[in-house]
């Protein structure tokens, strides 16, 4: 059975490439060789440090740490990308569960990124090899740390499976996917912080000596410990790693007994609905779809956390970016993102787009639509963006180059919505309905489209904004009243560009409203 | 707008006259393969019809073009008089549409789906509340109307969506598989209002490849195979000698002799 298994991963990455067009195959090799030299070169790098036993050391125990940790949380993020990591696609198949282990543990070696964690685990044994005959049982050691990560990540995803299957577990799922960014961004600011301090290698070194103690990193110190003769302390060592890697098995099995023998929830029902009338008796079509979305973007997770990522980038990112004088002018990135918020609007509700098709018979009324969920993006936009300078200008002492700042900021947000409702009806992406991954934008055919459609939102944004950022450059270097011609032709000239992409967008949606539903439907079968 | 290949801008074919639906060689290839290969096909306004046919024979592909989801290679389409790919303002008016498959706003409520479809169609607000919830409470949906529409059965699905598709009051109804999975209660209801909507002067057109449904509901029916009608008229008359719908359908399309033969080793026992 393990051989079937090792069939299966193999078929099925290899299909993938074999359905994929010319031009996709070249790409696809192309990145796989960078890939290789990257993995390649980082592996050189970590294997050179064995001159310093002390570095290779430190940097051994921070990787392998790091290594289990991005392991274990990978299901939560990607479920769903490898369709063997779901064990309820084997449930009705008359296999025993040890047999399934095997076969599961057999098939996670198989793929890119495990080659490429091969690769760099390598370069670790190589580098903890001091002197040379401890190499082997470095190699051992490395060996069993990709077990353990396995291990640890086949059960995540076994006790996850049933969550991540229903609309709940998926919508939780992208909750703890925030918070997984936000602990990214700690992480990075605390590093950014005890980077500038001069005691940082010494910090570094303690952290090391304190994850020592965890199965990674007691891994990694095996072989020092044996060269010194220190036989008692790789006795611990092991028996720790040990220790870790059957509980990690047990809790594998133990997910896996539950997941084939439990029926999963996914009928549990939803969050209870309000009762919404969508706008005031008076409101037009743009206000009816405004109020829609604005429900919408409060129900679903896949429309909030854009939201809250984008509130990260106004009022935390900035900080990282510029360190100094003018953190707010930094906050128009921000802006940018805010922007996207209206990308792909039309893609969004997958085939369900076909409501409103019914119901469009004049090109007014798309363009009534487009507007609607534009202003959805813009109102708040607009709001946070304006916080997000003013607090920057108050934390940095700022205050005169308030208006430049506005400026910038409003021209950032007008300018990344208006592209993004052009692209929405130039190039929709077809969205996954089914949601197996929580942070999945585009069904595998549309991968191309979706880079296409991001990078000209984003540089196309920070390119129409150029010109505000002119006069903020003449305000930071000449004179302050630049920032108050900043303050008005930043969103004069947004609005002017989303009132001109607004129109081609709606002329482009209504002439193409059969084609724009063929594309976005791909996504309810994915 | 790039319309399939018309005549002429102002043509109106006389022919459409007393239809609630005519096409007109309405044609649509995806690739090589020809999925509606230039039917012709007159609906009687006031009329039960019915559009079967065994899977891939055309009859989504059809009514997706009718509907103005679907642009055809060629031919028009109208509805109660109007080209639908010409004026489709006022045809969009004058039909209600419950496609097969397609999702609907899933985080809404069956009463928001309402209400909300009513708004984006411009529908006075205190009108689209009485008839939101009139149609709720006909299609036994008034308990259900606060959940979700993701949490909906394929039933109630179909019921929401037929709801949706009558709110604005159409003349012509266009349902793709309007009963298929549905559970025995919500089909019943689903039929009685349907008959409802035909017999005020409404004209239903469902597509559906249960011919004892078909034969039960509709008073005209056309039998689509590969891409062509193959017959069309009064039900009566398409049946004709036949003992029922469903063997005048076999006859036609020829696959008596399938399923036999071959299988001797399925038996009882897995070995």
């Amino acid at each position: 059975m393990v051989k079937v298994f090792f069939g299966l991963k193999w078929q099925l990455l290899t299909s993938r490439f074999r359905s994929m067009t010319g031009a996709k195959k070249a790409w696809s090799i192309a990145g796989l060789v960078v890939l290789l030299l990257v993995t390649g070169f980082i592996a050189f790098g970590i294997a050179m440090s064995r001159s310093a036993p002390e570095v290779a050391h430190t940097v051994a125990v921070l990787l392998l740490t790091t290594q289990l940790v991005a392991w274990a949380l990978t299901p939560l993020i990607a479920f769903g990308v490898d369709e063997t990591v779901d064990p309820q696609r084997f449930s009705l198949l008359p296999l025993r569960r040890r047999t399934l282990i095997s076969g599961l543990t057999v098939a996670a070696f198989i793929g890119w990124l495990p080659a490429a964690n091969i690769v760099i685990l390598i370069g670790v044994a190589i580098a903890l090899s001091v002197p040379l005959w401890v190499l082997p049982i470095a190699l051992v050691c490395m060996a069993a740390q990709l077990v353990l990560c396995i291990a640890l990540s086949r059960a995540t995803a076994t006790s996850l499976a049933a969550l991540m299957s229903s609309r709940r577990g998926r919508d939780l799922g992208m909750l703890a996917g925030f918070a997984v960014f936000v602990l990214y961004l700690g992480a990075t600011t605390a590093l950014n912080v005890l980077s500038t301090n001069a005691g940082f290698g010494n910090q570094l070194v303690d952290l090391a000596h304190l994850l020592g103690w965890l199965p990674p990193g007691a891994l990694a110190r095996i072989p020092g410990l044996l060269a010194a003769g220190d036989y008692a302390g790789a006795g611990v060592c092991v028996l720790i790693a040990v220790a870790a890697i059957a509980l990690a098995g047990w809790w594998w099995a133990a997910a896996l007994k539950k997941n084939l023998e439990t029926a999963p929830s996914t009928t549990q029902s939803s969050a209870p609905a309000g009762d919404h009338s969508f706008g005031g008796a008076k409101a037009g079509t743009r206000g009816v779809v405004l109020a829609r979305d604005v429900v919408l973007t409060w129900r679903d997770p896949m429309r909030r956390l854009p939201w809250l990522i984008a509130l990260v980038f106004i009022l935390a990112m900035p900080y990282l970016y510029v360190q100094g004088d003018g953190t707010l002018f930094a906050v128009a990135f921000g802006s940018v993102l805010i922007g996207t918020q209206s990308g792909n609007q039309l893609a969004v509700d997958g085939s369900g787009l076909w409501l409103h098709l019914v119901a469009i018979g004049a090109r007014e009324k798309a363009k009534a639509e487009i507007q609607g969920h534009c202003l959805t993006t813009l109102m708040p936009g607009l709001v946070i963006s304006a916080l997000g300078v003013v607090v920057a200008a108050f934390v940095k002492g700022d205050q005169d180059w308030i208006p430049a700042g506005l400026g910038l900021a409003w021209a950032a947000t007008f300018m990344g919505v208006a592209l993004s409702a052009l692209m929405s009806a130039k190039l929709p992406v077809a969205i996954p309905q089914s949601r197996t991954a929580v942070f999945a934008s585009a069904v595998p055919a549309h991968k191309s489209r979706s880079l296409g459609m991001t990078v000209t939102i984003l540089f196309g944004s920070v390119g129409l904004s150029l010109p505000t950022g002119v006069l903020v450059y003449l305000a930071v270097t000449q004179d302050l009243v630049w920032g108050w011609a900043a303050f008005v032709f930043g969103p004069v000239s947004g609005f002017i560009a989303l009132t001109v992409m607004i129109n081609i967008a709606a002329t482009t949606y209504f002439d193409n409203g059969p084609e724009i539903l063929g594309q976005v439907m791909l996504g309810d079968r994915v | 707008m790039t319309l399939p290949s018309y005549p002429g801008a102002d043509y109106q074919d006389p022919s459409v006259a007393g239809n609630a639906v005519a096409i007109r060689g309405l044609q649509k290839k995806f690739g090589e393969k020809v999925a509606v290969d230039g039917i012709d096909l007159d609906v009687p306004a006031g009329s039960f019809f019915g559009l079967v046919g065994p899977n891939g024979a055309g009859k989504t592909t059809t009514l997706s073009m009718v509907t103005g989801l679907l642009r055809p290679d060629a031919g028009r389409a109208y509805l109660d008089g109007v080209d639908v790919w010409r004026d489709p303002l006022e045809a969009k008016r004058r039909m209600g549409v419950l496609p097969d498959g397609l999702k609907l706003f899933e985080r809404l409520s069956g009463h928001e789906l309402l209400i909300y479809l009513g708004r984006f169609r411009s529908l006075p607000a205190e009108v689209v509340k009485q008839r939101a919830e009139e149609l709720l409470d006909v299609l036994d949906l008034t308990e259900a109307g606060n959940k979700l529409v993701a949490d909906y059965s394929t039933g109630m699905r179909k019921k929401i969506t037929l709801a949706a598709a009558l709110l604005h009051s159409p003349r012509v109804l266009l349902l793709d598989e309007p009963l298929e999975a549905v559970d025995p209660v919500s089909a019943r209801v689903i039929r009685t209002v349907l008959r409802r909507y035909t017999e005020g002067g409404g004209t239903v057109v469902f597509s559906s490849h249960v011919m004892a449904l078909v034969e039960d509901l509709c008073s005209h029916v056309a039998i689509m195979v590969a891409g062509r009608i193959a017959a069309v008229g009064p039900v009566a008359q398409v049946r004709g000698a036949a003992a029922s719908l469903d063997d005048a359908f076999i006859n036609l399309i020829g696959v008596q002799d399938r399923g036999q033969g071959g299988l001797e080793w399925l038996k009882s026992s897995s070995d």
